[in-house]
C-alpha cells in the first residue's frame, strides 16, 4: 500500500460571496509521484490548490484532506506550510519593503531541522546558485517580495523560494503561463530536479510544454468544480490537440 | 459627518445686517467680491421648465407637493449657509420627479429660460432612471437678480439606479446645491458638470447605505477672470463603494475640495477620491483639498490630487503628430472632458476659452521670469 | 545658573531672571521679552488636535538639572550612565558620529565634537554657550526670518523661555561626514521643554544632525515645545533626522522650518513614537532655483495617543521641487494624521511637487485621517498628492503564513516593510531599535 501524501475527500467549497466552486473534488497523491490537473477557465483549479494552502477567501462547505497522515483543514496556514505544504501562487502578491532574501531566510531558519543553527553563509550560496540556475538576477534578492517583479519573474520567486524551503509537497499552481521560452526550460528544470529529489508535486497547468520535461504520474481534468477524468500524459496531449471538448466544453 | 477639519475657505462670509439687507464679502485673499444681498427677491412667473420622457415617470410642479411629507423633507433642506435661503426662490420654479418602484424612465429636463431652480428626484424601490438636466449658459435676464441659488436633491430607494447628468452655469453668481441620499443596494452614476462664468459654488454632497454605490464625475471650468468653488463630500456607511472623479480647467481662480468620511462600522467599504486640475494660462490659480477621515479598519480607501499644466509628453506627442499647440491643447481638454459630452457638447464648453491667447502668453513669461523670488 | 532649580511661572520677571542668570546680552532679553508678548496674545489654536487639556499653568517652565556639565561620558553619574548605554549613545560615539550632546532637563550637560572638525571650523555647542561666544552669528539668525516668534503661539513660547539646544555652525565648502547627534532626555514631572536649535550650512556645506529624544513611562505630564531652525546655503545639503519617544503622557508641539537657497537640499526624516498628542508640521522654504525638499515620516499611534504630522513646502522659485512621503499606523484606539499644506508661488515656474501618505489601520478602534491642501499660484506646475489608508492586506497576510510564518510573525513583517522606504534612512543602529519596538507594539496591538 503507497504511503499518499495528500488525499482529498468529496471536497466542497465555496467563495465568500455563497457561489459554489467546488462540488465534490477526490483524488489522492502517493508519496514521490507527481500528478497533473488541468481543465478550462472557471474550473475550480486554483481555488483547490488556495484552499489547500488555507486560503480565507474560500469556505469549505465539507469534505476532507488529509496531508502526510493528518487532518490538513484543522490547520492554519502556517502550520500547513511548517508540516512541509508549499503553494506557488498564480496571482502575484507584492509585499514592499521585505527584501527577498531576508523573508526566505527567516522561514528558512524556522523550517530547519538540523543539529546546529543554520549558517547564513551556506543559505546565501545556495540561494545565489539556486537563483542563477533560475536566471534570476541577484538584484531581485534585494527588492521587496516580488515588487514590481514581471509575472515571469514573479514565477521564478516561487520556484526560488520552493528550492530554498524544499517542502515534501509543492502545489504549484499555473506556474508556467506567461513564460518565455528560454524561462520555461529554466522552470520546468528546476521542477524536474525538486522532484527527482524525491518530493511529490501537484501542478496545475493549462500548456503540454511544462510536461515536456516533467512527466507526470496521472493527469486529472477538472470541469465545473469537479474531477471528470484520469488518465496519463496522453490525455494531456489529448488536450493539447481537441481542447476540453471531449468533456462538453467549448 | 465626521470632524472635516479642512481650512475653512468659505468664500462668503455674512458681513452685516443693515436694514433687511444682507451684505457678502468674499474673503478669499487672492479675490475680492462683493455682493449685496437684494432686499425683495423677485422671481419671474413666466420660464421654468420643460420636462421631456419616455417610461413611467411622474413629473409634477413642486409647490403642487407640498403636502406630501417628503418632499416637504427635502424642500427644507438646506446646508449651514444662509446663502442657501435663497434657493427657497426656486420652489416656483422646481419640480418633483418621481419613479415608482420597479418602473423605468429616461428624460431630460431643460430650464426654457435662465431662473433658479429646484429639482426633488425620488427613484423607487428597484426603478432605474435615467436623466439629464441641462441649463442654458450665459441668458440672464436683466432684472436685479444677480444672485441665484438652486438645488438638486435625489433620493435613491433600495436597489434603485440612477443615471444623471446635470450641465450648471450662467453669467450670474451662483450656488448650486447637490444631495444625494442612496439607500441599501442602490446606485448612483453621476456626471455633473458646472462652468464658473464669473462666479460660481457648486456643492455636492451623498451619503452611500449599504450595499450602495456611487460613481460621480463632476468637472468645473473656470475661465480667466471667473471664480469656481467646487467640494464633493461622500460619508459612506457598510460595504459600500464610492469612485468620485473631481476635474477641472481652470484658468481662473478655482477651490476644488472633497471629503471622504467612512465612520466606524462602515465595513468592507471602498472609497476612492481624485482631483485633476489642469492650469492655463498666467492668471490661474488652483487650491486642492482632497481629504479622508476613516474610523473602520476594514475599508479600502485612497485619494489623490493632480493639478499643473497639461502634460507634456502628450502636449509633444499630439504635436509630432502635425497638430499645432493650441490644437493640441483643445484635443487634450476635450478627452479630459470627455465624459461630459452626453450633457452638453463640448464646443460650448469651450467657447469663450481663450486658450491659445494665454499659450502664448505664458511662453513669454518664461523668458522674462527671474531665477528666485524673495521669500 | 545658582540658586533656582525650577521656575514654574511664566512672566517678565521670571524671563528676565533666566536671561540674566545665562548672561545673555541685551538683544537675546528683547527677543524674549517680545516673544512672551507675543505668547500672551495669540490663543490656542483649535484647526487641529484638541489641546483643551494642556495646562500650561501647571508647568515647571525650567527646570535645572541635578547633573554638573562633564566632558566626558563616563564622568556621568551611574543611574543616567546606565540609561544612556542602553540606548547605545557611547557606542555611537565611538563608532559612527562626528559630534555627540545630551541635554537633560533644560540644559545641556555634555557636548563633544571630534577635533578635525573644530580645525575646519565647524561650531558645535549648546544654543546657550553661542549666544554669548558667537553673539553676532546667532543674532543674524535667531527667530529673524525662518521661525519669528510671530510665526505661531508655541514658537512664541519657545522665544520667551528657550533653554538648551544646540548651535550648529558649518562654514562654505565643509562637508561633515560623520554624523552629529543630541539626545535629549526628561524626567522631572510636568516639565515644559524648549530647546532651540540652529543649524546653518553655508554655500556647498554638508552635514547631518540627528536629535534623539524620551521621557520615562512615569513622567507624568509635560509639553516638548522645541524649535529648530535650519538655514540651507547654495547647493549645500541638511539632514535633520528625529526619532522620538517621548512618554505618553507629553505634548509634543515642536516647530521645525528650514530655508532652502538655490541647489540646495534640506532632507527631514521623522520616526515618531511617543507622546500622547503631537503636532509636528516640517516646513520647507524653496527660496532659490533648483531647491530642494524631502520629508520622511514614520509614526505609530495607540492607544490614547493622536499624532498628527505633515509637511509644509512653499515653492517660492522656478524649477524647485519637493517629495513627502509619510507612513503611518494606528494600532489600539490611536490616531494618526497626515496635515500638509504644499504652496506653489506665482511666478516658481517649473516647480515640482508629489506627496505620498499611507496608512495602516491594525486594530478595530484604530483611526486615520488626511487633510491636505495645495494652493498653485502658478499653471507651469506639477502637483500631486496620494494616500491610501485600509489594513493589512489579507492575501499578504496568507502568502507570508503560506511561507511558514505565524499571522503575528507575517503582521510584523509586513510592517517592517510598510515602514521600510523611512527607516532606511535612519542610522542602522537606530533603525533596528525602531523596527523592534514597532513590531512588539504591534504583535500587542492587534484587537
Amino acid at each position: 500500500m503507497m504511503k499518499m501524501v495528500l488525499i482529498v475527500e468529496q471536497l466542497c467549497v465555496a467563495a465568500k460571496s455563497g457561489k459554489d466552486i467546488l462540488k465534490g473534488v477526490s483524488f489522492s497523491l502517493p508519496d514521490g509521484e507527481v500528478r497533473v490537473i488541468m481543465g478550462p477557465n472557471g474550473s475550480g483549479k486554483s481555488t483547490l490548490a488556495l484552499t489547500l494552502a488555507g486560503s480565507p477567501d474560500f469556505l469549505v462547505k465539507s469534505g476532507r484532506a488529509t496531508f502526510d497522515g493528518v487532518d490538513l483543514l484543522s490547520l492554519t496556514p502556517d502550520e500547513r506550510a511548517r508540516r512541509g505544504l508549499f503553494l506557488a501562487f498564480q496571482k502575484q502578491v507584492e509585499i514592499p519593503g521585505v527584501p527577498l532574501r531576508d523573508m526566505i531566510w527567516e522561514a528558512y531558519r524556522a523550517r530547519w531541522s538540523g543539529p546546529s543553527r543554520p549558517s547564513m553563509i551556506d543559505f546565501r550560496k545556495k540561494l545565489s546558485a539556486t537563483a542563477n540556475f533560475l536566471s534570476l538576477p541577484e538584484a531581485f534578492l534585494e527588492r521587496g517580495v516580488n515588487e514590481g517583479f514581471s509575472g515571469g519573474e514573479a514565477k521564478k520567486s516561487e520556484i526560488l523560494q520552493m528550492f530554498m524551503l524544499q517542502p515534501k509537497l509543492a502545489i504549484l499552481d499555473e506556474v508556467d503561463s506567461g513564460l518565455d521560452v528560454d524561462s520555461l526550460k529554466v522552470v520546468a528544470d528546476a521542477i524536474r530536479r525538486f522532484v527527482e529529489g524525491g518530493s511529490s508535486a501537484l501542478i496545475i497547468t493549462h500548456h503540454f510544454n511544462l510536461l515536456n520535461y516533467v512527466e507526470p504520474d496521472v493527469v486529472y481534468v477538472m470541469k465545473g468544480g469537479k474531477i471528470v477524468d484520469e488518465g496519463d500524459i496522453n490525455l494531456a496531449k489529448i488536450i493539447e490537440t481537441e481542447g476540453y471538448s471531449r468533456w462538453g466544453v467549448e | 459627518m465626521a470632524e472635516g477639519r479642512y481650512r475653512s475657505l468659505s468664500p462668503l462670509k455674512w458681513k452685516e445686517m443693515k436694514d433687511g439687507r444682507l451684505i457678502y464679502r468674499e474673503e478669499l485673499k487672492y479675490s475680492d467680491f462683493t455682493m449685496d444681498f437684494p432686499e425683495r427677491f423677485e422671481v419671474p412667473d413666466e420660464g421654468g421648465f420643460e420636462v421631456k420622457g419616455e417610461g413611467d415617470f411622474e413629473a409634477a410642479p413642486l409647490l403642487s407637493k407640498i403636502h406630501d411629507d417628503w418632499v416637504a423633507q427635502q424642500l427644507q433642506r438646506l446646508s449651514d449657509d444662509k446663502v442657501e435661503l435663497l434657493s427657497l426662490a426656486g420652489w416656483k420654479h422646481g419640480y418633483f420627479i418621481d419613479v415608482k418602484s420597479g418602473k423605468s424612465a429616461a428624460l431630460k429636463v431643460s430650464l426654457v429660460d435662465w431662473l433658479p431652480f429646484r429639482l426633488v428626484f425620488r427613484v423607487g424601490k428597484g426603478a432605474s432612471l435615467r436623466a439629464t438636466v441641462v441649463a442654458p449658459s450665459g441668458m440672464q435676464r436683466e432684472k436685479d437678480l444677480k444672485l441665484v441659488a438652486s438645488r438638486l436633491d435625489v433620493m435613491c430607494e433600495p436597489g434603485s439606479d440612477l443615471d444623471l447628468a446635470y450641465k450648471v452655469g450662467s453669467s450670474s453668481v451662483e450656488f448650486i446645491g447637490f444631495s444625494a441620499d442612496l439607500r441599501a443596494s442602490s446606485s448612483l452614476k453621476l456626471h455633473a458638470l458646472h462652468v464658473a462664468r464669473s462666479y460660481g459654488r457648486h456643492f455636492g454632497e451623498v451619503v452611500v447605505g449599504e450595499g450602495a454605490s456611487l460613481s460621480a464625475n463632476v468637472a468645473e471650468i473656470i475661465p480667466k477672470s471667473s471664480f469656481g468653488d467646487s467640494m464633493f463630500n461622500v460619508r459612506h456607511a457598510s460595504q459600500s463603494g464610492s469612485k468620485v472623479e473631481m476635474r477641472a480647467v481652470v484658468l481662473g481662480k478655482g477651490v476644488i475640495r472633497g471629503l471622504t468620511s467612512v465612520p466606524k462600522g462602515a465595513i468592507g467599504s471602498n472609497a476612492n477620491l481624485q482631483e485633476r486640475v489642469i492650469m492655463i494660462g498666467k492668471e490661474a490659480k488652483a487650491i486642492t483639498s482632497p481629504s479622508l477621515d476613516i474610523h473602520e479598519k476594514e475599508v479600502q480607501a485612497r485619494h489623490g490630487s493632480w493639478s499643473g499644466r497639461i502634460g507634456d509628453r502628450e502636449l509633444f506627442y499630439l504635436e509630432s503628430r502635425g497638430l499645432s499647440e493650441k490644437e493640441a491643447v483643445s484635443l487634450l481638454i476635450r478627452g479630459f472632458l470627455s465624459p461630459f459630452e452626453r450633457v452638453v457638447p463640448l464646443e460650448e464648453i469651450l467657447e469663450g476659452i481663450s486658450i491659445g491667447r494665454e499659450l502664448r502668453a505664458r511662453a513669454a513669461d518664461k523668458a522674462r521670469f527671474p531665477n528666485s523670488i524673495k521669500t | 545658573m545658582e540658586g533656582i532649580t525650577e521656575l514654574k511661572q511664566l512672566n517678565e520677571q521670571v524671563v528676565m531672571y533666566l536671561s540674566r542668570e545665562k548672561g545673555e546680552p541685551d538683544w537675546m532679553l528683547k527677543k524674549r521679552l517680545y516673544s512672551l508678548s507675543v505668547f500672551e496674545s495669540k490663543p490656542i489654536p483649535t484647526w487641529g488636535v484638541d489641546l483643551s487639556e494642556l495646562k500650561l499653568d501647571e508647568l515647571a517652565y525650567y527646570v535645572k538639572p541635578d547633573v554638573e556639565k562633564v566632558s566626558s561620558l563616563s564622568d556621568l553619574p551611574a543611574d543616567l550612565k546606565k540609561t544612556f548605554e542602553a540606548l547605545g549613545i557611547p557606542e555611537a560615539e565611538r563608532n559612527f558620529l562626528g559630534g555627540n550632546g545630551i541635554m537633560y532637563q533644560s540644559e545641556v550637560i555634555y557636548e563633544r565634537m571630534k577635533g578635525g572638525l573644530a580645525n575646519q571650523g565647524v561650531i558645535f555647542m549648546s544654543m546657550d554657550e553661542a549666544v554669548k561666544k558667537y553673539p553676532d552669528i546667532v543674532q543674524k539668525y535667531f527667530m529673524t526670518r525662518c521661525v519669528p516668534p510671530t510665526y505661531h503661539k508655541f514658537a512664541a513660547l519657545n522665544g520667551a523661555i528657550w533653554s538648551g539646544g544646540t548651535f550648529l555652525y558649518v562654514p562654505k565648502g565643509v562637508k561633515v561626514s560623520m554624523p552629529i547627534q543630541v539626545y535629549y532626555l526628561v524626567d522631572h514631572p510636568s516639565m515644559g521643554q524648549f530647546e532651540h536649535t540652529i543649524i546653518v550650512a553655508e554655500d556647498d556645506a554638508s552635514v547631518e544632525y540627528i536629535e534623539g529624544c524620551s521621557a520615562p513611562m512615569y513622567v507624568k505630564g509635560g509639553l516638548h515645545a522645541g524649535v529648530v531652525e535650519i538655514f540651507v546655503g547654495r547647493n549645500a545639503r541638511v539632514r535633520a533626522t528625529t526619532i522620538q519617544n517621548w512618554n505618553k503622557n507629553m505634548y509634543n508641539l515642536g516647530t521645525k522650518r528650514a530655508i532652502v537657497e538655490e541647489g540646495g537640499k534640506i532632507e527631514w526624516v521623522e520616526a515618531s513614537l511617543g507622546s500622547k498628542v503631537t503636532m509636528l508640521y516640517p516646513a520647507s522654504v524653496l527660496a532659490g532655483r533648483g531647491a530642494r525638499a524631502e520629508h520622511f515620516y514614520v509614526s505609530m499611534a495607540g492607544d490614547g495617543q493622536v499624532l498628527e504630522a505633515g509637511a509644509k513646502v512653499a515653492h517660492a522659485a522656478s524649477d524647485t521641487s519637493a517629495y513627502v512621503l509619510s507612513r503611518s499606523i494606528s494600532k489600539g484606539s490611536g490616531r494618526s494624521v497626515y496635515r500638509g499644506e504644499v504652496k506653489v508661488n506665482s511666478g516658481a515656474m517649473g516647480s515640482r511637487s508629489s506627496v505620498k501618505c499611507d496608512s495602516l489601520l491594525i486594530s478595530d478602534e484604530s483611526s486615520t485621517a488626511t487633510f491636505p491642501t495645495e494652493e498653485v499660484y502658478e499653471s507651469d506646475a506639477d502637483v500631486s498628492h496620494e494616500a491610501t489608508a485600509g489594513r493589512i492586506a489579507e492575501e499578504q497576510l496568507f502568502y507570508l503564513m503560506s511561507r511558514g510564518f505565524s499571522e503575528e510573525e507575517a503582521r510584523g513583517l509586513i510592517v517592517r516593510g510598510f515602514m521600510e522606504p523611512v527607516t532606511k534612512k535612519i542610522p542602522l543602529e537606530y533603525a533596528v531599535e525602531f523596527n523592534k519596538i514597532v513590531e512588539t507594539e504591534v504583535k500587542n496591538g492587534v484587537a
